[in-house]
């Protein structure tokens, strides 16, 4: 076994030696590039380790196995005195030590250099390599899947591609729902599951389907059944793109209407055209003068926009997973302050600290806690909870309970707000209305607090509770007055319904004005969309949108009830045919135009991907077509009889 | 211990359709050396492949020295030496990383073996093997096959493409193996000269159906040709049971026969020959008759004469 991982590792280090410095200077580009981010966590070192150690993964897999599938060269490789599964592992083991050293040498030296001070203007934290690890795992499902394309016997221009669809799904499932490492590792490891044994069930039978155990078949059909299903998605949706293209409306198209207060507190209605125009009205209709919309146009830049819903914060917004930047890092922006050129603020997620970079010496200056800034190479104290900020307003950060001013120009930090665990923060924002003038707002589940020049200026209590509550605009129009306008969405579209109310600056009502909910037309998608999509999604997605979509009801539900239950049909139907020959047992056959009436025509595809031709020959005794893999007759039970005899046979038994 | 080292018995394997062994049911004595004949595309290599468990039998069963060719155990294995057609190998390694290689394996290599051979090809043990000649490339797998002293020695046609010097190392080496009783060669070939010298049992396969499996006395003495010189021209060879081959130029008739009885004799006899005449056939001509279109009884030779294309 020793001896065909030295092989291996031998035959293969060409790739090592070819990918590695690939890796090596793409990561070193990125690094050179932008040394004043956090690159491991950056989207561009990101799009390096996601694409290219998949990547690197796959063709590690696909060569280790072509190379010695060359005709002769495979009997040489394979015919020995030791199991063809250790072969098998011998190979595994080489291959992924190969993967390891390839991948992990520049990693490590990128993450080394990362981590060093003086090299890049960003903090380093440990947990930044997680994500990095999560990709380096990835690659190793994508070589599991190179070793089966290249194992199986397909046709390149078929379905010899198709396992690696699984690969792709879970690459795609870690870096869209993994929370965590583990949750990544453990959509590895169920893609690796599937992918492994069938891999060395194509290796163990030459690539021979159907000798290969019932478990096993099994792996890789699920394995070219789900890259089946992506295949026909992803070109479903080419199709549609082309079709669009030259058809045109591919999609529903929806016309929102929207409500505007102006920089005078006016309420006006706001829907686009279907030539894409903005129009302005007023509620009863009547089209705004040029004149009229500018002010409705410049009300929003004296706005605050808080969210009540919870997800006010940046990384709250999008939830902050395994592969989120906002998961360890959120960017403070710069101050220059004191030392006359950039430094960058970051708030460490899993220190609870905010730690300023100086861009010249690229070091780090020192930091801010809860109870101000102290320089390096001190560590400031951590926040006792952790912080959210804005995406594109870094002057108040808040946690659970505490809201703080921030102003990191003289490095300094206020407490801003202090409240309950009971009532806890949903958003915090500031509102501009002039240079001078500036309101800070904070939001809790039942009030709002507005605060200028970090004095406390009144508080409103919230009209509706947290979490039906979607977005609120908090504006001043002018001296005395103060607009709160709720929406019951927090982008443009339908809502339940939409409040304006307005207070003086003692947080008085002086007025509350319910709006009529906003219209909202939809242009129905094109008859040839719906048709893409009952022919090419599988019916069991349409089965489990209809279960998940509860609201749809009547007339909708029947139609597309009876839509995927006739193509449910329809593919089962046509997958009788391919059925034959006969060499399947009636449970087989049940099974496959079960998974055909429930996967459409991906199901269709993943029989044709599957299924082994069996040659039949005529009976001499009954006259049918019979099968060339049983001893009997399926119709007669008569045995194969021998080769006709010409009289020229010459056989003597020593 | 049985006698036979490969037995099969209605083995048979398609490629879609197409039928490359059909009922093949075949036994290779312990300590012969068998030669598989046929011609291209007639299921020798489909055959080996099987037998080695490189190939999938559609029906039928194949044993080789006891284990189901379907499952041969690795300990089994290690009793065969397989080279492959075209003698496949691993081309950046060198002669002696090769042997490191198999040595591995096969805890009893025979390292004195491996250099006989290998010095008999003039082989450097630092030559890599993809900067060896074809005949040496055939040395060094055969000295790989035989320095793991195999108890069944499997070769899918050795001496393809290789010169007469060549050719006669490589019979020379399989004779080092036979000198040791049990020992057993299955092999291929179109060179029908080699089978001659070394083969002691002979395999016909013609489009992959098994016609002739005995030892090659047996097939010499099986198969004659009778030289017949008639009057004028030659009549049209009837239809003689056994008869693998007619040729027919001017007034003489000649027939190649298998497993002559009384009856070929009559139906000879009835033709009117003036003249009869026995000549004794090589082996080569034998199997030649076998694997030759049996419907055709003018050469091409004589068929461009006739159409006048030659003179």
């Amino acid at each position: 076994m020793k001896a065909i991982v030295f092989k291996e590792l031998r035959e293969n280090i060409v790739w090592a030696l070819l990918i590695l410095p690939v890796l090596g200077a793409l990561m070193a580009s990125v690094i050179y590039k932008s040394p004043n981010e956090t690159l491991l966590v950056g989207d561009m070192f990101h799009l390096v380790t996601a694409m290219g150690f998949p990547a690197a993964g796959f063709v590690f897999g696909l060569t280790q196995v072509l190379v010695d599938r060359r005709r002769g060269r495979w009997d040489f490789v394979t015919h020995r005195p030791i199991s063809r599964t250790r072969i098998f592992f011998a190979k595994v083991i080489a291959g992924v030590a190969l993967y390891a050293l390839t991948c992990g040498i520049p990693l490590a030296a990128a993450i080394g250099w990362i981590a060093s001070p003086g090299n890049v203007a960003a903090p380093f934290d440990w947990h930044m390599i997680l994500p990095r690890l999560a990709d380096l795992f990835s690659g190793l499902v994508w070589y599991v899947g190179g070793l089966l394309v290249a194992g199986r016997q397909a046709r390149w221009i078929g379905s010899r591609l198709m396992p690696a669809g699984l690969a792709f799904f879970a690459s795609i499932a870690a870096v869209g729902f993994a929370m965590n490492l583990w949750e990544a590792m453990a959509i590895f490891a169920g893609a690796i599951v599937i992918l492994l044994p069938a891999a060395w069930g194509a290796f163990i039978f030459g690539g021979e389907y159907e000798p290969q155990p019932l478990a096993v078949r099994l792996t890789q059909g699920i394995a070219v059944g789900l890259g089946v299903v992506i295949a026909l998605t992803f070109g479903v949706a080419l199709l549609g793109r082309m079709l669009d293209a030259t058809l045109g409306r591919g999609g529903s198209t929806y016309y929102f209407g929207d409500y505007e207060v102006d920089t005078n507190g006016r309420v006006a209605y706001s829907h686009f055209a279907r030539n894409g125009e903005q129009v302005l009205t007023d509620l009863q209709g009547h089209r705004l003068s040029e004149a009229e919309v500018l002010n409705f146009l410049n009300w929003r830049g004296y706005t605050a926009y808080l969210r009540l819903d919870g997800y006010g914060g940046a990384s709250s917004m999008t939830p902050a997973g395994l592969q989120s930047q906002e998961r360890y890092r959120l960017d403070l922006g710069q101050g220059w302050a004191g030392v006359g050129h950039q430094i960058n603020w970051s708030y460490l997620v899993n220190r609870r600290t905010i730690e300023g970079f100086d861009t010249r010496t690229r070091r780090y200056i020192g930091g801010t806690g809860p109870d101000g800034f102290v320089p390096a190479p001190a560590l400031p104290l951590a926040f006792p909870e952790p912080l959210e900020r804005k995406d594109w307003s870094t002057s108040i950060v808040w946690g659970r309970t505490t809201a703080y001013e921030l102003d990191l120009n003289d490095r300094k930090i206020a407490r801003l707000f202090v409240g309950t665990a009971q009532d806890p923060i949903l958003d915090a924002e500031k509102m501009y209305f002039s240079n001078s003038l500036r309101f800070d707002l904070v939001a809790t589940r039942s009030t709002v607090h507005v605060f200028t020049s970090g004095r406390e200026l009144f508080v409103v209590p919230l009209e509706r509770g947290y979490p039906q509550y979607q977005s609120l605009y908090v504006g001043r129009p002018g001296p005395g007055r103060v607009i709160f306008h709720y929406t019951g969405a927090y982008w443009p579209g339908p809502r339940e319904y939409d409040l304006i109310v307005e207070t003086d600056e003692h947080g008085n009502i002086l007025e509350r004005m319910e709006l009529p909910l906003p219209r909202t037309e939809i242009e129905k998608q094109a008859w040839w969309v719906s048709a893409l999509h009952i022919v090419g999604d599988p019916p069991a997605y349409g089965w489990m949108k209809l279960i998940a979509l509860q609201t749809a009801k009547g007339p909708r539900r029947t139609r597309a009830l009876a839509e995927w239950i006739g193509i449910g049909f329809v593919c089962a139907i046509v997958a009788i045919p391919l059925l034959r020959p006969r060499h399947q047992t009636r449970g087989t056959k049940i099974v496959w135009m079960l998974i055909a009436s429930l996967m459409g025509i991906s199901g269709v595809l993943l029989l044709l991907s599957l299924r082994q031709r069996v040659a039949t020959v005529r009976c001499p005794s009954c006259g049918k077509q019979r099968l060339v893999t049983r001893q009997t007759c399926e119709h007669c039970q008569a045995p194969f009889a021998e080769p006709a005899r010409q009289g020229i046979e010459i056989f003597e038994l020593v | 211990m049985s006698q036979y080292v490969i037995e099969t018995s209605r083995l048979t394997r398609y490629f879609g359709p197409k039928c490359a062994v059909d009922q093949l049911s075949l036994q290779v004595p312990r300590g012969s050396v068998f030669a598989l004949l046929g011609r291209n595309g007639s299921g020798k290599t489909t055959l080996i492949c099987m037998l080695m468990g490189l190939l999938w039998p559609t029906r039928g069963s194949a044993n080789v020295l006891g284990d189901d060719c379907r499952r041969i155990q690795p300990a089994t294995r290690g009793r065969i030496a397989y080279v492959a057609e075209g003698h496949p190998l691993i081309d950046w390694m060198r002669v002696s990383d090769l042997e490191a290689f198999q040595k591995s394996f096969y805890p009893n290599w025979d390292g004195g073996v491996f250099r006989t051979v290998v010095e008999q090809f003039d082989l450097a043990s630092n030559a890599r093997a993809s900067a060896i000649s074809r005949g040496q490339r055939a040395g060094l797998s055969l000295a790989i096959a035989l320095a793991t002293r195999p108890e069944l020695l499997v070769m899918d046609d050795p001496a393809m493409g290789l010169d007469p010097v060549a050719r006669r190392t490589l019979l020379e080496a399989m004779i080092l193996l036979t000198r040791d009783a049990g020992h057993t060669i299955f092999f291929s070939s179109h060179i029908l000269d080699d089978v001659e010298r070394v083969a002691d049992h002979v395999a016909i396969l013609d489009r992959s159906v098994l016609r002739v499996s005995c030892p090659v006395d047996t097939f010499r003495a099986r198969v004659n040709r009778l030289t017949l010189t008639f009057a004028g021209l030659a009549p049209p060879a009837p239809n003689i049971p056994g008869l693998l081959e007619v040729r027919r130029e001017g007034n003489e008739l000649r027939l190649t026969l298998a497993n002559s009885s009384a009856e070929t004799e009559r139906a000879i006899a009835s033709l009117g020959a003036i003249s009869m005449r026995e000549s004794v056939l090589t082996l080569e001509d034998a199997v030649i008759a076998y694997l030759g279109d049996r419907s055709r009884q003018v050469s091409l030779l004589e068929k461009t004469r006739e159409a006048g294309v030659i003179q």
